[in-house]
């Protein structure tokens, strides 16, 4: 098999899943030249690419986006975008939608680092080892910034307070009332 | 299902791309043709090698003289836990107040202070002269599994500022005048910061749209820097500072006693270092190297607080120290480094370079050499283009740099000879070539008995090494090509087996391969 075959292998096996990967922390128009830069790096080291390709490839691509936001004076962990709006599985669910509502105000609250290892496995679908290379640590440790993370999100949703002790109306709209 | 497995599946949830499309099936192909288009091996980088020197002096600089020394880590020996490293840094300062309190009062007393202050007559010298001196910390691990081992390292700095602006540097390291002088030229540092106006002005300016929170952390490190580079301030332009630091949130610790023993007061301040992620090599290799040696990130971040020693009276700057909390591998408030602010005056002239060498930023002397390695020879000419290129090649892996490289006539042909400098270690490297047009070493070379011989491809070697210094000689087994190499540790200090073996095994071989490979 030549390389340019190996490499449109590659390339067809993982290309969604890059694109996922960069469209969550990008706005859309940067997508795909993040992607296709990612590839190129690819396929100019395709003789040292390891056995497993999604980490290396997410790897790649992340370098590329830090690289990017530092030559644009952002020094901060990738920042990792919500979706515009949250499409609740079952909108019956009223308190479905409350604990998305919270979660979204919560994820507002954690730094950059702590959603981008929350991300790596809830939205990348990565395990700990794999998410590990992506940020170019020990699993272990990864394992344990997981823990922090997910620990800190849950602390935060735990001193939110409750929708429906929220007015239903603006306090001055009420007040205009009386 | 745990509430922290919850969680993550919520978060599932609101993954953007879970409801956008992706990439139609045309733009897939085009991005496939696009990168396929390419040639596959990325052609190597040309041209000179980075001017290495710069990047040390202008590291040191950043360490010392511009006075933000601190806590560091080496590349690739990054720390891990535990609390070692921290034992072996100086203590913390017997401050009158340890735990500070607000210093507007005491700024603006001291400011009414330096205002009744005379500046001394007008100096003699042309030149002005700073010498700084102080300590800095990186924190490394030796090896995965080992512990984390604090690495000082003892950093001078002399600074003579010409009527011109141009700016002469001796930097030692641990003593040794590693890069010998650096020479820079007016613009190649930031001008002296601007204290005119009044004293909310100066502030501003200082800060340079750092948020009010960062400001005063902001407003004395531009003042450290400037006055590392360029000396103190006139009397008025100090007051009208220090009026306006009054103003900002600033610490006070009282009275302190600075490291070389003068009794000043000490005022602080603060900012928060976010989590800074690093990109991750790209080779596989180096990505486990980095990965094995990493710290547990410091997702937190942590806080610098800079800490300046002023003159109780004139409030000229003694000294300043660097403390840092929450860094995971470091106990609280960890003093990361300090410099100490020793001499401030004119002196008539700059000093000669000598064997220290000069101009490490100044014009070429040879194509692309980034500095001078003494002058050359009369009656040589320098060497450029495609025939310099087998020579630079010589050096691409390592950290050598040529100073010189030309041509010298010779009764029966003609002779290349060179000057090197390891823009790491310091370590200087001359050498002498001779190709077909003379017929290999004189025989008294060759059986030389102080030289003892040795095996290198092509040819026979021969050398002779003290603590300081190494000569080679080599010679092609055809006797067509010679070449006579010696090097020479900087300073008082051994010469580096690193450097040895570049000698030994690199370059003496590359010169005897000839131009044909």
């Amino acid at each position: 098999m030549s390389d340019a075959d190996r490499f449109t292998r590659l390339y067809r096996e993982h290309r969604a899943e890059l694109e996922r990967f960069v469209r969550r922390r990008l706005p859309p128009p940067q997508v795909e030249d993040v992607v296709a830069e990612a590839f190129l790096v690819a396929w100019r080291r395709l003789d040292a690419a390891p056995a497993e390709l999604r980490p290396w490839l997410f790897g790649i691509a992340r370098n590329l986006m830090l690289t990017a936001a530092r030559t644009h004076g952002r020094w901060h962990a990738l920042h990792v975008r919500l979706a515009a709006e949250p499409e609740p599985a079952d909108l019956e669910l009223a308190a479905d939608v409350a604990s998305r509502t919270d979660l979204v105000r919560a994820w507002g609250k954690l730094n950059a680092g702590e959603r981008e290892v929350l991300t790596l496995v809830a939205w990348d679908g990565l395990t700990a080892r794999e998410a590990a290379a992506v940020l170019g640590c020990e699993p272990g440790t990864f394992r344990v910034r997981l823990l922090r993370a997910r620990r800190h999100l849950l602390r935060i949703l735990d001193r939110l307070p409750q929708v429906d002790a929220w007015p239903e109306r603006p306090l001055a709209e009420e007040g205009a009332r009386r | 299902m745990t509430p922290e497995r919850t969680v993550l599946a919520q978060l599932a949830d609101l993954d953007p791309t879970r409801h956008e499309p992706l990439a139609d099936r045309e733009q897939v192909d085009a991005t496939l043709a696009w990168v396929l288009a390419h040639d596959p091996v990325q052609p190597e980088p040309t041209g000179s090698r980075p001017h290495r020197r710069w990047v040390a002096l202008a590291g040191a600089a950043a360490a010392l003289v511009l006075g933000l020394a601190g806590a560091h880590v080496l590349p690739g020996l990054i720390t891990g836990t535990g609390s070692t490293a921290a034992a072996a840094t100086v203590p913390m300062l017997a401050y009158a107040q340890p735990e500070g309190t607000p210093a507007r009062a005491e700024l603006e007393q001291l400011a009414d202070r330096v205002r009744d202050a005379a500046d001394p007559p007008p100096p003699d010298g042309a030149y002005r002269y700073l010498r700084v001196v102080g300590e800095t910390w990186a924190f490394v691990k030796r090896s995965p599994e080992g512990s984390m081992e604090a690495d000082a390292l003892q950093l001078s700095m002399e600074t003579w500022v010409a009527p011109d602006g141009s700016i002469r540097v001796l930097q030692k390291d641990d003593g040794i005048a590693r890069y010998g002088y650096g020479d820079f030229a007016p613009g190649d540092f930031p001008p002296p910061a601007d204290l005119s106006g009044t004293p909310d002005e100066i502030v501003r300016r200082l800060a340079a749209g750092a948020p009010k929170d960062e400001a005063a952390y902001a407003v004395l490190s531009a003042y450290v820097s400037s006055v590392g580079l360029y000396g103190a301030y006139p009397a008025a332009e100090r007051s009208a500072f220090l009026d306006g630091l009054a103003a900002l949130d600033v610490t006070s610790y009282g009275t302190v006693a600075d490291r070389a023993g003068r009794t000043g007061l000490a005022f602080g301040a603060a900012h928060h270092v976010p989590y800074r992620p690093h990109p991750v090599p790209d080779d596989p290799a180096a990505a486990e190297q980095m990965r094995r040696s990493s710290p547990p990130a410091d997702l937190d971040g942590h806080i610098d607080d800079v800490r300046v020693i002023l003159d109780p009276v004139t409030g000229t700057l003694l000294a300043v120290e660097h403390i840092q909390s929450g860094v995971d591998y470091l106990p609280m408030d960890t003093v990361t480094g300090y410099t100490t602010f020793l001499e401030d005056t004119y002196v008539a002239t700059m000093p000669e370079c000598g064997h220290l060498g000069c101009g490490a930023n100044g014009p070429p002397a040879d194509g692309d050499s980034p500095f001078g390695g003494g002058a050359a020879r009369p009656g040589t000419e320098p060497i450029t283009g495609p025939e310099a290129n087998r020579f630079y090649d010589l050096t691409r892996d390592s950290d050598f740099t040529f100073g010189r490289l030309r041509r010298q006539p010779l009764p029966d042909g003609s002779e290349v000879e060179g000057f090197l400098r390891n823009l790491e270690t310091g370590t200087e490297m001359t050498f002498t070539y001779q190709d077909e047009s003379v017929g290999g070493l004189p025989a008294d070379l060759l059986d030389d008995p102080e030289y003892t011989a040795y095996d290198l491809p092509g040819g026979r070697g021969f050398i002779y090494l003290s603590d300081r210094t190494a000569t080679l000689r080599g010679q092609s087994h055809d006797g067509t090509r010679t070449a006579v190499v010696t090097i020479n540790a900087p300073g008082a200090g051994t010469l580096a087996n690193e450097d040895l073996a570049f000698a030994r095994d690199v370059f003496v071989p590359g010169l005897l391969r000839g131009s044909a490979e």
